[in-house]
């Protein structure tokens, strides 16, 4: 049985050819696998890299959810831990890059995952000192605006 | 490999979309919303701030650390936790910027009146509130957040003993109150509260409580609208007649109980006193159960499903609308002649039907059904029904140079008399009425500061601004409120505002029938058969024989209706500023064909409203009324006029007939009729507009602009 195949192209120019079910899984392929049937369909906002990662979350997807039938508890208990060990692998700008790409493609199983991953990091840092050097971001307040919040929860009422 | 990645893509955590952050802050309970992701950068805290986020402020994990006293408030809360509870209270107000719908506290969390009255005041769009510990809430504090909460629906609270302030606040300010569940013992003192202040409410759960069997069959009598009930787990008492120390577990429900249960949609009830945990445990504390022994969360559940309910549905726009309406009069009055109503909008919503029914305690009179309408706006008042309508009522002489006709009229029926007028003697289409009502006291006293703008003098050419809520009500169909088309608002452009019109004759059909199933038309007379079902009135003499032709056509076919009779005998009011008169009429032919006719001039914008009433010599036991489902004339720029109609009796023509006027002849234009045009359906509501493009627009002069209307459930 031959099954329908879609073509990819991420921004480098790399095609990845896909079966159609499992690119079903995004919301926005499907649906542009509806308008444009027969068409290699250009992600340009996403690296080879990213897309293979997205990918390979979703063919691993959709084998479970193909093959599962007979032991279902078992398969979805072996897919969370696939999940866990799947984001565990993935570093911070590579998390980032994926996070966008689940977002963008309309995946909700995949952007829940790479939240999660997010929110753990994040709970892991003590205060948002911590969370700056974690995540690499500027502190852009300005003195007054600090000033200003804390004025603003100050004690007591 | 990793340095490369690194500077290739740049980190951009700062930029990521909000839509993501917030997913990902979804994630977290308050308190690590509130400790450092706010501070981490703008964009954080932007994302922090989102209104999905602070939907619901969930502070039930949170208890104070205090020790039980001897003394009121029989609790004494640490400092230190006291502080923790204000700074948690401190940021998550301050991030989640009053789009806070739903509050919950824990039982051991005491919060002070300050307290209190900060959150209240941080969210006053609250919808739900569980505040179960009151301990150093005193009633002030407790009363003045109510008093803020005008949104409130639901609350969860202790048993006081005291409860009759409270529950006033709440029936006062809360008009959508409709869930309430209380924690601890039920009484009937309580029960004959509720009954009185809150006789609408909805739904009540006294889960886990000490329940008097007396308090529970007085809610079952007393409360008409409630639907669900929830006493699962409770610990049902009676007290013997004869030995009233003597108290008995109630076992099982009986016949008494469950007959007078049988109307709430849901009942729900746990006795399983044998196998039942929770029951047990009620059991074993009497009635006040000790939380603090058992799974934490457990006080949180209620079958009849408060705290688990998704609040989002309630947050309509439309329904915030008319609560805000609600304000404005809280409770049905009748106005002078006993003839109008005045209720508020979100009490119209609930009990329209109930109000159909009412009558007036005065004369034992019903409402019109035209009394009960629904304001087409948001914002727009019915206040002006308020005030005490003065039939017969006419413009002062002397201001009516600067005032813009009718619209002095109208405003000085609402507001009995604009300040140092001289007031005629009643005459006009609202003598009838005056007779039988007294005429208003010359110095007139305005009801409130609201209408006191009534009482300056309008400039001609503008809608007065107390106008507005009239101009609306007007209007209004049983639309239901909409915010998406203010631009229909007649009072916006004041060459829309609406003319009522006089009514020839009431609509045969019963108020009540209007909301009737459709049914075939019925038979008609010799008169009908000639022209179908819609029965007309007899033949103006003073119309023309051009425009007497009525032309035979298909019953289900849209048909020409003769105009019905016209006849002058509006009063010779000399003022040029009155645009608007009203016609009596002879009684007609009353067929299944309600006609509704107004004279208006075309070609001068109409620049007022008049006040919609049934011609008093020819309807005397109806003057004053609004007759039901009247027609509105909108002279709009383009000579378009506009009427509308309630719905199910469908529209046959429109017509305008030339009217003498001041007791001339008829000036020289002939009349003009065509067919109703169908433009616009509301719920409820036809529209019709006199379509420029097939008739000529009518010459400059005055006409009478009549409407036929077919019966319900004839349709076109």
């Amino acid at each position: 049985m031959s099954k329908k195949m879609i073509v990819l192209k991420s921004s480098e120019g790399v095609s990845f050819v896909v079966e159609e079910a499992v690119a079903r899984q995004s919301k926005i392929i499907s649906f542009l696998v509806e308008e444009f049937p027969d068409r290699e369909l250009p992600l340009t906002n996403m690296t080879s890299e990213i897309l293979r990662k997205t990918i390979e979350y979703c063919k691993k997807h959709v084998v479970e959810d193909d093959g599962g039938g007979d032991s279902s508890s078992s398969s979805s208990g072996d897919l969370k831990e696939w999940d866990v060990k799947f984001v565990a692998e993935i570093d911070q700008p590579r998390l980032m890059d994926l996070l966008m790409a689940a977002n963008y493609l309309d995946i909700p199983s995949l952007l829940d995952v790479t939240c999660q991953k997010v929110a753990d990091t994040i709970a892991a840092c003590n205060d948002e000192k911590e969370i700056r050097a974690t995540f690499n971001i500027e502190n852009d307040f300005t003195e007054e605006e600090v000033e200003a919040i804390r004025m603003e929860n100050q004690y007591p009422i | 490999m990793e340095e490369g990645y690194e500077s290739r893509r740049g980190s951009r955590w700062e930029e990521l979309d909000n839509d993501i952050l917030v997913r990902i802050f979804q994630k977290f309970s308050i308190f690590e919303l509130t400790s450092g992701l706010a501070h981490v950068c703008s964009g954080w805290r932007a994302a922090c701030c989102d209104p999905i986020l602070w939907k619901t402020l969930d502070l039930s994990h949170m208890r104070s650390s205090f020790i039980k006293i001897p003394l009121e408030p029989y609790v004494y809360v640490e400092r230190r936790s006291d502080e923790a509870l204000t700074r948690i209270l401190k940021l998550s107000m301050n991030l989640s910027g009053g789009n806070t719908r739903t509050l919950v506290f824990h039982f051991n969390l005491f919060l002070s009146d300050d307290q209190l009255t900060y959150t209240a005041e941080r969210c006053p769009g609250l919808r739900r509130v569980v505040l179960p510990a009151w301990n150093r809430i005193k009633k002030t504090g407790i009363c003045k957040a109510i008093r803020i909460w005008k949104d409130l629906e639901s609350l969860t609270m202790p048993s006081i003993a005291n409860p009759p302030y409270l529950l006033t606040e709440i029936a006062k300010n809360c008009k959508g109150f409709k869930e309430l569940k209380i924690m601890g013992p039920f009484e009937i003192f309580f029960a004959n509260t509720l009954i009185t202040y809150l006789p609408n409410l909805k739904t009540l759960s006294l889960r886990c409580s000490a329940i008097k069997r007396e308090a529970l069959i007085k809610i079952l009598d007393g409360l008409p609208d409630l639907e669900v009930l929830n006493i699962s787990h409770s610990y049902l008492v009676e007290y013997s007649v004869w030995q009233p120390q003597q108290k008995v577990i109630v076992r099982e429900l009986d016949k008494t109980i469950l007959d007078k249960a049988s109307r709430l949609k849901r009942f729900l009830t746990c006795m399983e006193h044998q196998t039942c945990v929770m029951c047990q445990r009620t059991e074993n504390d009497e009635g006040i159960v000790r939380w603090y022994k058992y799974e934490e969360g457990e006080w949180k559940v209620d079958e009849a499903s408060f705290v688990t309910k998704s609040y989002e549905a309630f947050v309509v726009p439309r329904l915030r609308a008319e609560v805000e309406l609600c304000e404005v009069f809280p409770t049905p009055v009748w106005n002078s002649g006993c003839r109008k109503m005045v209720v508020h909008f979100g009490f119209l919503k609930a009990h329209r039907n109930h109000l159909l029914d009412s009558q007036c305690p005065a004369c034992g009179r019903r409402p019109a059904n035209s009394c009960l309408r629904v304001p087409r706006q948001p914002g727009s008042r019915i206040g002006c029904h308020g005030a005490r309508l003065v039939p017969g009522a006419r413009p002062p002489a002397d201001g009516a140079g600067r005032q813009a006709g009718a619209a002095g009229a109208g405003a000085a029926r609402l507001c009995r008399a604009p300040v140092g007028a001289g007031r005629q003697a009643a005459r006009g289409f609202g003598a009838a009425g005056a007779r039988s009502v007294p005429p208003a006291p010359s110095q007139p006293t305005v009801p409130e500061g609201r209408w006191r703008q009534l009482t300056r003098p309008l400039r001609p050419g503008r809608v007065p601004l107390a106008l507005k809520p009239f101009a609306a009500s007007c209007a209004a169909g049983a639309r239901s409120v909409s915010a998406a088309r203010p631009a229909r608002c007649p009072a916006v452009r004041w060459r829309q505002v609406p003319v009522r019109l006089c009514c020839r004759r009431p609509l045969p059909v019963a108020p009540g029938q209007l909301k009737a199933p459709l049914r075939p038309p019925a038979p008609v007379g010799a008169a009908g058969a000639s022209l179908g079902p819609a029965v007309v009135g007899a033949r103006p003499p003073a119309v023309r024989p051009d425009c007497n032709q009525t032309r035979r056509a298909d019953p289900n076919k849209l048909r020409w209706i003769e105009p019905t009779r016209q006849t002058d005998e509006g009063r010779t009011d000399r003022s040029t500023t009155r645009r608007c008169q009203a016609k009596a009429a002879p009684r007609g032919p009353v067929g299944t064909t309600g006609a509704r006719s107004s004279s208006l001039r075309i070609g001068t914008p109409v620049r007022h409203g008049c006040l919609p009433r049934w011609p008093a010599n020819s309807f005397p036991e109806a003057a004053g009324a609004v007759p039901p489902g009247s027609v509105e004339v909108w002279p709009g720029r383009s000579r378009r006029i506009w009427c509308r109609w309630p719905g199910r009796a469908a529209c046959r023509s429109v017509s305008l007939a030339p009217v003498a006027r001041y007791g001339r002849r008829p000036p020289a234009p002939p009349p003009v009729r065509c067919l109703a045009r169908l433009t616009r359906r509301a719920p409820g509501w036809y529209y019709a507009i006199w379509p420029a493009h097939i008739a000529v627009p009518p010459a400059p002069g005055w006409y009478a602009a009549s409407f036929s209307l077919a019966p319900p459930g004839y349709a076109a």
